[in-house]
């Protein structure tokens, strides 16, 4: 009978494959994966086991599970950036959560919408990002415990997402060590409240000190600080800042060009010549890297 | 030598063919041994036994064994790469793959067996080539593998991918820049490729190609394959690191940033590996080992952890170079950035000052100067010595100075110009400041000065334009309005555009109008009030171009528009009162001189309401006073005078007190009977509390009043006896420079005690310099000093009379200046130093004191120092000019006669002296007397020629 109660709620049986079961007492469980119940998951200790045994989901911290071929290619597009690519695979993961051993905590389809969080960031899609959050939020039972808490920098993307600039100040003062990716929410803060000075300096923090960071993030960064700066300077001093700010956009980020509905005064700018002063005394030598 | 691609073969399967031969020389067992050696990187062993087997079969061995024999080349070309004897492994490559082709199997005829193939022959000529690229001969490696691909297309022994990516980077070494790239490039971008090809030519291209190509193409390989770089492990990305580091390190310094920001956008932060690093050391930590581990588990723990404790340096490291990119194309916001968080986080870092340097040089541009101060004074304390502390002090002077930090301005102005050449570039900064700290100091003097000497040094100086501002406004300050004119004029036309000019225009238009150029000025305060209406400058300008009117004595109407829109403008702002009641006591002074009473006594309503505690108080209360005198406020008035003069009262060098006491005193004299004034000013001085400099005020104006009613016989006495009050307990430290002059005056001039005098003047000269009436005070000094019988004094009196000469900008005195001297010099009968001061003397015509005495004097320099017939025609024209002034018209009589006499013309000295007598006789001097006496005495004695009796 007890059986038969288990097999009913069985979700997804057949993987046959090696797991890592983390008990909540801190021991683990190298052991064969049979089936994921609605509370718990079936295991043996190996193929020629014929016992199939069941752990309770209150007894296990997570699981690891084998990550199959469509979590890794979309983690692959995630860290390749090609974020819509990204999106639309863990999408399709989320979809299907029995097929990736949902409800178990650590399973593939929880963990995608983790992922997904991850995309709208790297997207720089603040209200897809706090929507996102919220799912994540309600996932935190099904996911590993490394992943059930939002970090913080999530808060300002919650705020930024739902227009609250004042929210995203407040949350990122609350960051204990300041990121180039805090700098950027509060970048965009500032110029939804109109503190365009303070806004410049937030976005050349963030392509500054996240040289080589996120590509989107420093792209945008540098498209809203030649923006404002076009709109501050009053006199010629800031001009080559200016000029140095589109060329460095168009350069490496642009394909040789500015983005669409930058002004003519930029798009001339950024086919002058580079203007460049001498080294400031921190002098940069060349040290040959080791053979 | 590790980006060759070399292959090395299992050399022992093809070794069977020797196999049954046993000595060194013999190929069978000399071929294993030197695989053996080749293997364990034995490369002379090696050497000596593959050189043996060629020695023994030199002239035999292809004969013998075929192609084959080839293969000790090979070898031989392998050893000598490891001993890195690279020509000769060229050499022995070469032999192997030209000696020993495969052409010839066949012994001769009928050999079944036939002979062993040369295997490594296109093998050898990688080698070849492989050694030809570690010389670097780029087109003959080049030519080497082309050649290998081309003839040994299938050959299992050597890799294709290798050669050709091999290849592809001799086609780039050797110039052939798009052909290696597309050559080489193609695995990038395939699925096939291996993660490790692909990194190997992502560099290829990165380290030998990118140097050589525009920065669109680089941007584009970037764009397209940096993700073989990036999409990899924070341990793969952190091991890339130092070589993208090389080549924005080597961008830079070619001064192109933005490539060098491209490379620095592909590293990764070192610190990604701090977890990294730190799981790895935990997990050795807890890792429990045998004894005879322990210590290479120490060694292990000991470099992960410094490698852990070098990540923060690396991050600086790029961080600095990411700075520098960004100051090099003038993106200070982001050097700011850069440098700021390097001063913030790497305190300990050898680099501190320059970080520090370039975070208030970056702060500077950007006019954060808040920044720049906190970071420049931080560098100060800690690097006070630094090669960089002028340089970062230069900064900061500029920072604290529009901070108006004046006097720290001025101090580390000055401090740090010390041992900088005047008019160096380095110095033109601090020199700035300190003049315009100085203005700001308000020593106006030293800021002329500093000012000038700027102008003087640095026509070109990085900040003429502020400097042309203030060296005008410093002559506005010093009333030098021709120099404020010419400046500022000068100032208008250099710099139109300035933020400066509507002060400029102000400013300048005031010294011109001090100076009576009035349609100059009113020109400049049109265009104030035209195109800069709302500037700061308007409300004084609109005052300003009243006081024209004034002088251009336009109707009332006119004036009153101008102070009017200038007391409203200023009431609007609300931050110039004072412009305000200016105002107002122009609008007084002149409604009151039209006696336009009600507007007057409005115009006086409206300051007491708004302006009670105005710095013009008095000056409206002067000019107010007939207004009150028409309102039957005369009591009033009297009142807030004598309040006025009380209020100042125990201040003796206030210039209010002497300017309202003497308003006060004129208001007395002008609206009240002299018995009534004497009374008032004796009423005011018995009070018990009376401050001791006003009743010194009190007591000279009783003496004017004595001096003004006495009785001509007791004036002396009532002058005396008002004096002696004053004298009593006087204490000039308690009064006024006047009083004490007049008392001083009184003592040396009617007293004839210029003992007494002296300590009071030397009280004003040792005590009060730079005040009111210190002049005076110098002259009087010096005068009575000249008449003393003491050198030394002497002494003192001329360099006194010098340095009124010389620094004191009144003419009255200058003139008794050089009388003086030319006294003092005559009295020491030091006729030709004398000389220029009497010529000084006469030559200003203005000067009138003592013409008579001077051109006498003159005469008789001239007459001492021989030049008697010069002297005679100046005697002549004393009495002649002079007539009256008997004490140098009888000198100059007698002495012309004396010279007529002494010539042997006696009776030209007789009518000399008859002339004297008919023209001054009636007069009871002793000039006169003297000369009826010589003229007696000279008759008696005068014995005509024949020829003068005759006539």
């Amino acid at each position: 009978m007890k059986v038969f109660v288990l097999l009913l709620g069985l979700i997804g049986t057949g993987w046959a494959e090696p797991i890592l079961i983390h008990l909540k007492n801190g021991q683990t469980m190298d052991v064969e994966l049979v089936g994921i119940a609605n509370s718990a998951v079936q295991w043996r200790l190996s193929a020629n086991d014929a016992t199939v045994q069941t752990l309770s989901f209150t007894q296990i911290s997570h699981v690891d599970f084998q990550p199959p071929d469509e979590w890794n290619d979309a983690v692959f597009a995630l860290e390749s950036g090609r974020f819509d690519e990204a999106v639309q695979r863990f999408r399709g993961i989320a979809a299907k959560p029995n097929n990736y051993f949902y409800p178990a905590p650590g399973n593939f389809a929880s963990r995608a919408q983790v992922q997904l969080l991850q995309c709208f960031r790297g997207k720089l899609d603040a209200e897809s990002a706090a929507r996102q959050a919220e799912i994540v939020e309600r996932a935190k039972p099904t996911l590993p415990p490394a992943e059930r808490e939002l970090e913080p920098i999530i808060r300002c993307w919650i705020a930024a997402g739902q227009s609250d600039w004042e929210g995203v100040l407040k949350a990122g003062d609350a960051i204990a060590e300041p990121t180039p990716e805090r700098s950027f929410l509060r970048g965009r803060a500032f110029v939804a409240l109109g503190q365009n000075g303070e806004a410049l300096d937030a976005f050349a923090e963030t392509y500054t000190l996240g040289f080589g960071d996120s590509f989107e993030m420093n792209r945008e960064a540098l498209r809203q600080s030649a923006e404002l700066l076009e709109g501050l300077i009053e006199d010629e001093e800031r001009v080559p800042e200016l000029r140095s700010l589109v060329k460095l956009y168009a350069e490496l980020y642009g394909k040789g060009a500015l983005w669409e509905g930058a002004s003519d005064y930029l798009k001339e700018l950024a086919a002058e010549e580079l203007e460049t002063i001498g080294q400031p005394p921190a002098k940069v030598e060349p040290e040959a890297p080791a053979p | 030598m590790t980006r060759i691609l070399t292959s090395l073969f299992v050399l022992g399967a093809v070794g069977s063919c020797w196999a049954q031969q046993a000595t060194t020389t013999d190929p069978a067992q000399g071929y294993n041994l030197v695989v053996q050696a080749i293997n364990n990187e034995k490369w002379d062993e090696g050497l000596g036994i593959v050189n043996g087997v060629i020695q023994a079969h030199a002239t035999t061995g292809k004969e013998e064994f075929g192609p084959v024999f080839g293969h000790f080349y090979f070898l031989r070309g392998l050893l000598q790469m490891g001993k890195k004897n690279y020509d000769g492994a060229a050499k022995s490559f070469q032999t192997c793959y030209e000696n020993f082709p495969n052409d010839k199997l066949v012994n001769k005829p009928g050999d079944k067996r036939g002979l062993q193939p040369n295997l490594f022959r296109i093998a050898a000529l990688v080698q070849w080539a492989n050694v030809e690229m570690f010389q670097e001969k780029w087109a003959e490696a080049r030519d080497l593998y082309e050649k290998s691909l081309a003839e040994g297309p299938n050959d299992p022994r050597v890799n294709r991918t290798y050669i050709a990516v091999n290849l592809g980077r001799c086609y780039i070494k050797a110039g052939e820049l798009e052909k290696g790239y597309d050559f080489i490039s193609r695995p990038l971008g395939s699925d096939k490729a291996s993660a490790g090809l692909k990194e190997t030519i992502f560099f290829i291209l990165s380290e030998d190609w990118s140097p050589e190509v525009k920065l669109p193409q680089v941007r584009e390989f970037l764009d397209q394959f940096r993700g073989v770089a990036t999409q990899c492990t924070p341990e793969e990305r952190f091991e890339f690191n130092p070589r993208f580091r090389f080549l924005a390190q080597t961008a830079i310094e070619q001064s192109d940033p933005i490539r060098a920001l491209a490379w620095y956008g592909v590293t990764v932060d070192p610190r990604v590996m701090a977890p990294v690093l730190s799981e790895r050391i935990a997990s050795i930590e807890s890792r429990e080992v045998q004894p005879e581990q322990a210590e290479q588990k120490r060694k292990i723990l000991e470099t992960l952890r410094g490698e852990l404790a070098k990540l923060d340096a690396g991050y600086w490291d790029i961080l600095n170079g990411v700075g520098s990119a960004h100051f090099q194309m003038q993106n200070f916001t982001a050097s700011f950035v850069a440098f700021r968080e390097l001063s913030d986080k790497a305190g300990t870092h050898e680099l501190r000052p320059t970080f520090l340097h370039n975070v208030v040089a970056s702060a500077a541009k950007t006019e954060k100067w808040a920044e720049a101060y906190k970071y420049g004074k931080a560098f100060l304390a800690e690097f006070p010595d630094h090669d960089l502390e002028p340089a970062v002090a230069r900064m900061l002077v500029e920072v604290v100075f529009l901070r108006g930090e004046y006097q720290e301005a001025y101090d580390i102005a000055t401090d740090v110009r010390e041992g900088m050449e005047a008019g160096s570039s380095i110095r033109d900064i601090p020199d700035f400041i300190t003049g315009a700290s100085a203005f700001h100091l308000d020593r106006i003097a030293e800021a002329e000065l500093e000012l000038d000497a700027y102008r003087e040094n640095y026509p070109e100086g990085e900040r003429r334009e502020p400097v042309e501002f203030y060296a005008g406004l410093t002559k506005v300050r010093l009333q030098n309005w021709p120099a404020a004119a010419e400046i500022l004029n000068g100032f208008l036309e250099t710099y139109p555009n300035s933020g400066m000019t509507p002060s400029a225009l102000y400013q300048c238009a005031m010294s011109e109008f001090m100076i009576d150029e009035l349609e100059a000025a009113l020109a400049k305060v049109e265009r104030v009030l035209t195109e800069f209406p709302d500037h700061d400058v308007a409300a004084s300008t609109w005052n300003l171009k009243g006081d024209i009117f004034v002088s251009q004595e336009l109707t009332f109407e006119e004036v009153e528009v101008c102070y009017l829109n200038g007391k409203r403008i200023a009431d609007e702002k609300g931050d110039e009162p004072e412009t305000a009641a200016y105002a107002l006591w122009q609008l007084e002074i002149h409604s009151a001189s039209l006696e336009l009473w009600d507007r007057a006594i409005a115009f006086e309503a409206e300051f007491q309401e708004k302006h009670p505690e105005s710095d013009y108080r008095f000056d409206f209360l002067a000019a107010s006073l007939p207004t009150l005198v028409h309102a039957g406020r005369t009591g009033e008035a009297l009142t807030r005078l004598r309040a006025a003069a009380w209020e100042f009262g125990d201040q003796p060098e206030s210039s209010v007190l002497s300017e309202m006491f003497g308003t006060y005193f004129e208001f007395l004299k002008d609206n009240f009977e002299t018995p009534a004034v004497i009374a008032e000013l004796e009423e005011q001085r018995l009070k018990d509390d009376v401050p001791p400099a006003l009743a010194g005020w009190l007591a000279v104006a009783r003496i004017e009043m004595v001096e003004a009613t006495a009785e001509e016989d007791q004036l002396a006495n009532e002058v005396a006896v008002e004096f002696y009050k004053l004298q009593a307990k006087f204490d000039p430290a308690q009064q006024a420079n006047f009083v004490i002059v007049q008392l001083a005056r009184w003592l040396a001039r009617e007293q004839r005690k210029p003992d007494e005098a002296k300590p009071l003047y030397d009280f004003i000269l040792e005590n009060r310099p730079d005040t009111v009436n210190y002049d005076y005070a110098l002259l009087d000094t010096a005068e009575i000093q000249a008449q003393s019988d003491d050198p030394a004094e002497r002494e003192q009196a001329l360099a006194k009379f010098k340095r009124v000469i010389t620094e004191i900008p009144n003419e009255e005195l200058r003139e008794l200046a050089v009388l003086g001297t030319a006294r003092l010099y005559a009295k020491e009968k030091k006729f030709a130093e004398a000389q220029p001061f009497w010529e000084q003397y006469l030559d200003d015509r203005s000067w009138v004191v003592s013409r008579p005495e001077a051109n006498y004097e003159y005469a008789a320099c001239l007459d001492q120092q021989g030049l008697t017939e010069d002297a005679l025609k100046i005697y002549v024209s004393v009495y002649a000019n002079f007539p009256g002034h008997l004490d140098w018209s009888t000198r100059a009589y007698i002495r012309t006669a004396l010279i007529m006499k002494q010539k042997g013309e006696e009776l030209k000295a007789l009518l000399v002296l008859r002339d004297m007598i008919q023209r001054m006789g009636h007069h009871k001097h002793p000039g006169v007397k003297q000369g009826m006496e010589l003229f007696v005495k000279w008759k008696a004695e005068y014995q005509p020629a024949p020829k003068e009796a005759s006539s």
